[in-house]
């Protein structure tokens, strides 16, 4: 046993010194070596450790290097969520589909977006940045747009007032007033949620109306932008002082589209005209929820989306509170659902309605089986109007909320409308629950 | 004016919109919380009883949180619906004052343009007017109807910026109030989802609850079922064994039996054989009997034989190591004896040297001791006759001071005591020394004294301690009463020397007893001394041992006073006197009488001197006188 080494050794000895190649510069370093697995091994770098590797590697990066290298190759997990906490206080992953990447995406291109500066900001500064984001990046929400620090030249505002959807396409800048979303939205191929408002946060004395409105020449490349994506399934356009005409442009551009399902253009100043090109909308697409809350819609807007809701199959909830509809609109809405047999939800608050749309509603709730909630709240309905609603839901097993508060309903009707509501929720949980039992046999 | 709605509108909404989805939250939890107690209520389905409870239960609770879920968002929906009645009553106020604005303004319009058609009616006027003075006129007329214009018109912008003003600060106001609003309802909101979780908790631990009850009185009924049922089997099971026991018991009877037959038959059959047998083996072992017997007596005395001589031959070999020994132990007490003979001359010669050394010790001092008599008389007599010589001198002075100096009478102090205390003392050495060859010649009587010792010593037994007189007990005689009088001696405070003089005082105080009983008068100690030695050279007479003690107590008094004597205060008296021959006195009168002469002799010098120089004087004046003689003499030649 011990002379067997030392002949080993003389083995290994020989074996070297009459190798005329070998020397030490032939082998490689340990440095060099490593140097030289971590290029094998780059694109699938992480994939290859083990959980506990990976993590250390991912607590130990720092959260400063560029999104390029860390965008794809580092997955989500411990680093993003360091680097989501690094730049932000609240962190509410739950709101991101408990994504950190994706939080941390959506909120980078948000603070881009929001601190554009148009003419000043170089666009690329965004536009660098797509790549990375666009497989992450599913919702953006846009709380301000901060206009040009330039007096833009003066604007061309045509004056059509056509009722078609005819666009006047003179202005072909590239630069549009404020930031142009047609070179975002083109790239974003996982954009499902769109929320706008041109508005200018925390202004302070620099106030100027002109801060919380969208130029004509940015709603025409929000259209196109709009139209351009085909993922998306909600756009929230809130306070931007939408009228009837930029209404009008961006109804053009969203006909017809893909996958849109739900419209909010709530707060702005939508009136007639914009009603009727949403009606037009409502024909032409499968808008589920449509919220056109406190606008200016009046008796002819609302008859126009009656008479689109009396056709179309696919929506579900319609929000038309403080607006103008009045009766002769309520009434038009209520026959139209007499047709209808997908709309759920229908609020008319605060329409200047009375017990003659009021009447007309009753009678569509004998009839009608899908309402489950209506809300018609601050309407001048009357005593009238309250006996008429209290008769209706005598008959009507349904309706689970029906909201007459603040309607001069007398207390008699107001309770029994109450007492039938409960009871029919009552009704509806215990089919919900045989629907379960049947579900858990 | 139509922003003003849309943003408060804006800062409302904000605040409402977060409400809707928490609702949708409790109903998804709700729900469910609620397919789960389907859930457990179908996997009990099974169980008829206590399934109507626990319904009633779910029911309950059901009903109870559906209550209050809608009456808390009916409490949210109502602000809702508030904030929407005050904002159609803003726009409908806001119409009124457009209305009422537009109104105005036409009337305006209307007013001004009555004006404008008289202003320019008038210039017909103006134009037809040819004379100066009254185109004149006529132009200020139309110049204060223009102005009148323009100021209402100015008014009416006043009115209107005023309203403006006015707007601006009801929407600052609204503003501020809808935010107190808002926060009023989240907190609410919070309010309201605090109680919705506490109901929420409540009810799924009452249900909970029921379902634990259910699930306990379900299993005590098992339990209690499941026991029946083992009752029921375990005594089946009991009577079956017992059965199964009995036919066991029957059967090991039987089993018994047969067995005992068989064995009894065979065991007739084998003790047959065995009687045959034993038959048989009992002659062939009287047989063998006879023969073992016959050998037996052979083996015995030949055994005999052997063991008698080994014994010999063992008790002559211890007989002759025996004699080895003694031979061996006599041989080395030889040689001890001589040796110890050898060493007891070498010690006699040591003793006798010892002696001789002693003996001419004892000459040696007895000279040095006549030789110390002799100069201690000397230098007595010396310092005697020198102190005498002294103490005459001083009294010689004495005399003189007194006599001579202080004119008194002076006496001889009495000196007698120092002329007889002188030669007294050189007498009683003498004597002493005497005493020596008297012990010498004691010497010869030492059989007595040997007596003597012995009585001493069992006479004083009492003295000497016992431990050591058990020490003494095994030692001979001689040698005890040695040792006995050695301890003896310490304990009285004696020297080794003093034991003759105290045999001797033995001896004496005997025959001074008797001369005591014959004549009771009795001569010095000097004169006894000789007595006793007559009487003791005329036959040696032992003492009374009942005088011993009496003896010893007398002897060592004796000592005592003896050597009180030796140093006695009669020397220190003698020289005392010789030093004190000028009193204290004496001392004090010379000291003064020393003084005086000083001062006398101090007087005598001056006066000496004195009487010097008034030679020289007259001398001198001799001197002169012959010189003034002489001038004289020559002057008058």
């Amino acid at each position: 046993t011990h002379l067997t080494p030392s002949k080993g050794q003389r083995k290994m000895r020989r074996i070297i010194a009459e190798n005329p190649n070998w020397s030490l510069v032939v082998v490689p370093s340990l440095s060099s070596m490593c140097l030289q697995s971590i290029v094998n091994n780059f694109e699938g770098l992480l994939s290859q450790l083990t959980p506990g590797q990976r993590d250390f590697i991912q607590e130990g990066l720092s959260p400063t290097l560029p999104l390029r290298v860390t965008a794809n190759l580092i997955p989500d997990g411990v680093y993003w969520k360091r680097c989501c906490e690094r730049r932000w206080d609240l962190c509410d992953v739950s709101r991101y589909g408990h994504s950190w990447r994706r939080m941390f995406f959506e909120r980078h291109l948000e603070n881009l977006i929001e601190l554009f500066i148009p003419e000043v900001t170089e666009p690329k500064a965004v536009l660098d940045v797509l790549p990375f984001c666009k497989s992450y990046v599913r919702r953006l929400n846009v709380s301000q747009l901060l206009p040009p620090i330039k007096e833009p030249q003066g604007e061309k505002d045509g004056e059509e007032n056509d009722l078609d959807l005819a666009i006047d396409s003179e202005h072909d800048e590239a630069c549009a007033h404020h930031f142009d979303f047609g070179l975002v939205l083109r790239e974003l191929t996982h954009l499902e949620e769109l929320a706008l408002v041109y508005r200018v946060k925390e202004c302070g004395m620099n106030f100027e109306w002109k801060m919380f409105e969208m130029t004509k020449r940015d709603c025409e490349s929000l259209a196109k932008a709009l139209k351009s994506s085909r993922t998306l399934k909600l756009f929230r356009l809130h306070q931007s002082n939408v009228e009837d005409k930029k209404c009008r442009l961006l109804v053009k551009h969203l006909l017809d589209h893909p996958s849109l399902r739900e419209l909010d253009l709530s707060h702005n100043l939508i009136g007639n005209g914009g009603a009727r090109a949403i009606g037009k909308l409502l024909a032409r697409s499968k808008l589920e929820v449509l919220n056109v809350c406190d606008n200016k819609i009046g008796e002819l807007g609302a008859k126009a989306i009656a008479r689109a809701l009396s056709r179309n199959s696919t929506l579900s909830s319609l929000n038309l509170r403080l607006n103008l509809v009045r009766d002769e609109g309520g009434a038009a809405i209520g026959e139209a659902l007499r047709s209808n047999t997908t709309l759920h939800h229908l609020n008319l608050g605060g329409n200047d309605m009375t017990w003659r749309a009021a009447s007309a509603l009753s009678d569509v709730l004998i009839e009608n089986k899908t309402l489950r909630s209506i809300n018609l709240s601050c309407n001048n309905l009357g005593k009238v109007g309250g006996k008429a609603l209290a008769e209706a839901m005598s008959h009507n097993t349904t309706l689970t909320e029906l909201n007459v508060l603040l309607t001069e309903v007398d207390e008699q009707n107001a309770s029994f409308v109450s007492e039938v509501v409960c009871a029919n929720q009552r009704s509806e949980h215990k089919k919900q629950r045989k629907t379960g039992s049947i579900k858990y046999p | 004016m139509e922003h003003f709605v849309s943003m408060e509108m804006a800062k409302e909404e904000p605040g409402k919109e977060p409400e809707p989805p928490v609702l949708s939250d409790n109903e998804d939890t709700n729900g469910v919380s609620t397919q789960k107690d389907e859930k457990q209520g179908n996997e009990k389905e099974v169980v008829v009883e206590g399934r109507k409870t626990r319904k009633q239960q779910e029911k309950e609770s059901q009903k109870k949180i559906m209550n209050l879920r809608r009456d808390l968002t009916a409490f949210v929906t109502d602000i809702q619906t508030a904030a929407d009645a005050k904002v159609v009553q803003k726009r409908t106020q806001l119409g009124e004052a457009k209305q009422k604005r537009e109104e105005l303004l036409e009337k305006d319009v209307k007013s001004s343009q009555e004006k404008f058609d008289e202003i320019a009616s008038r210039w017909l006027i103006v134009s037809q007017k040819v004379i100066l003075p009254d185109l004149q006129e006529a132009l200020n007329k139309q110049q204060q109807l223009c102005a009148v214009l323009i100021q209402d018109k100015k008014k009416l912008i006043n009115e209107l910026q005023q309203e403006l003003k006015l707007g601006d600060d009801s929407y600052v106001k609204h503003l501020r109030k809808n935010a107190e609003e808002i926060d009023l309802m989240i907190e609410r909101m919070e309010d309201q989802i605090q109680i919705l979780t506490q109901a929420y908790r409540e009810e799924l631990a009452q249900i909970e609850r029921v379902h634990q009850q259910e699930l306990k009185f379900l299993l005590s009924e098992d339990i209690t079922k499941w026991e029946e049922d083992l009752k029921e089997l375990w005594d089946k099971e009991l009577e079956s064994l017992a059965e199964r026991r009995k036919k066991v018991e029957e059967y090991e009877e039987k089993i018994h039996k047969l067995r005992f037959k068989n064995a009894h038959n065979t065991k007739v059959l084998e003790m047959e054989n065995n009687a045959k047998e034993q038959a048989e083996e009992r002659t062939n072992q009287k047989i063998r009997n006879a023969t073992v017997l016959e050998k037996l007596k052979h083996q015995g005395l030949e055994e005999k034989e052997t063991q008698f001589r080994l014994s010999l031959a063992n008790l002559k070999r211890i007989s002759q190591r025996d004699e080895n020994n003694l031979q061996k132990l006599k041989n080395l007490y030889t040689k001890e004896q001589k040796e110890f003979t050898r060493h007891s001359r070498k010690l006699s010669e040591n003793y006798k040297r010892q002696i001789q050394k002693y003996e001419r010790l004892k000459v040696q001092l007895k000279h040095f001791a006549v030789a110390d008599g002799k100069t201690f008389e000397e230098m007595w007599l010396m310092t005697d006759a020198e102190a005498k010589q002294l103490a005459e001198r001083a009294l010689l002075i004495d005399s003189v001071i007194c006599k001579q100096l202080l004119g008194l009478s002076w006496e001889r102090p009495h000196l007698a005591s120092l002329e007889l205390s002188g030669p007294s003392r050189p007498q009683e050495l003498a004597g002493n020394s005497d005493s020596g060859p008297e012990r010498q010649e004691e010497n010869f009587f030492s059989d007595t004294q040997e007596k003597v010792k012995e009585l001493l010593c069992n006479e004083t037994d009492f003295l000497v301690e016992t431990k050591v007189l058990k020490l003494l007990a095994p030692l001979e005689n001689e040698e005890q009463t040695d040792m006995k009088l050695v301890t003896l001696l310490y304990s009285l405070g004696l020297n080794d020397k003093d034991l003759p003089e105290l045999t001797d005082f033995l001896i004496k105080y005997e025959h001074q007893q008797k001369e005591q009983t014959k004549d009771a008068c009795a001569s010095s100690d000097f004169g006894k001394a000789e007595e006793t030695r007559a009487t003791t050279n005329s036959g040696p007479e032992l003492i009374n041992p009942d005088h011993v003690l009496p003896a010893l107590k007398s002897f060592l008094e004796h000592r005592r006073k003896s050597s009180a004597q030796r140093d006695s205060s009669e020397h220190e008296a003698y020289w005392e006197s010789l030093g004190n021959v000028v009193s204290e006195e004496k001392l004090k009168l010379w000291d003064a009488a020393e003084r005086n002469l000083k001062q006398y002799h101090a007087v005598l010098m001056e006066i000496s001197d004195l009487t010097l120089e008034t030679d020289r004087l007259k001398q001198r004046n001799a001197e002169l006188r012959m010189q003034l003689q002489q001038r004289l003499s020559s002057t008058a030649d």
